[in-house]
């Protein structure tokens, strides 16, 4: 049982919560899975023993997700119960963000966007190690993070004065010209 | 002063450059909190089903062709 492929199955799960990251479609994640699962499995020779085999599944991973969603992108356009327009409503500031306004205005992030912050905010991987599974610089990498958090907060109508330059005018128009509740 | 590869340590998977304003904080949370939600979840037989799969497949042919 010395197997190194018998590690895979121990990702699955952190593979499946990135590509929902990505995808924003639980069908459409698995989907995605399943296709990085194959591809590792018959590419197993480029995995090298003692390297990181979560940051090779997830190289593999989003570079699946790129070049599927070229073509497929009219099909994954709808998240999971995702509606825009639930962003128009604040949530109140209680210290907590309402989770499901996270997870729509998270929805609206860019691609690289969402990665960037799922794989250094939510998975823990250094910039430097997001940097090389994203094939972009660590300066890239950080300016996405940054403007990540940046956009959330823009779309959750979540504002600190002293921290953000995100002022009530533009806020306002995040929020659709609705009258703030 | 703190030595780089002290600030290295210490930033460790964490935002070393510029300390994180609560706001930023309050965002990863929730994120860690969204992933570690969907991370949690029990991954479905159609997966262990296609590593055993996969791993016949392989016995059954010499592994260069394994991906044909």
């Amino acid at each position: 049982m010395s197997d190194p492929r018998d590690e895979l199955v121990t990702h699955l799960p952190a593979m499946r919560a990135f590509a929902l990251s990505l995808a924003r479609n639980g069908a459409a994640a698995d989907d995605l899975v399943q296709d990085a699962l194959v591809k590792a499995w018959s590419n197993f020779d480029s995995f090298q023993p003692g390297t990181n085999m979560r940051a090779w599944l997830f190289t593999i991973l989003r570079n699946t997700y790129y070049s599927l969603h070229r073509k497929r992108r009219r099909e994954v356009e709808d998240p999971d119960g995702v509606m825009a327009g639930q962003l128009s409503v604040k949530p109140s500031h209680d210290g907590n963000l309402a989770m499901r306004d996270f997870q729509t205005a998270f929805a609206q992030l860019t691609d690289e966007q969402r990665e960037a912050l799922t794989l250094v905010g939510a998975e823990g991987f250094s910039y430097e190690e997001a940097a090389e599974m994203c094939e972009c610089a660590v300066g890239t990498i950080k300016s996405r993070t940054n403007r990540a958090r940046k956009r959330l907060a823009e779309l959750m109508g979540l504002d600190e004065n002293e921290t953000f330059e995100v002022t009530d005018s533009k806020t306002m128009a995040v929020l659709s010209g609705k009258p703030a509740a | 002063m703190v030595p780089d590869r002290v600030k290295n340590l210490m930033g460790h998977n964490r935002m070393s450059e510029k300390p994180k304003n609560r706001l930023d904080e309050q965002i990863d949370e929730n994120l860690r909190r969204v992933y570690q939600t969907a991370a949690s979840e029990p991954v479905p037989d159609r997966f262990t089903q296609l590593l055993d799969q996969l791993r016949k497949a392989e016995g059954d042919k010499p592994s260069s062709e394994a991906d044909a």
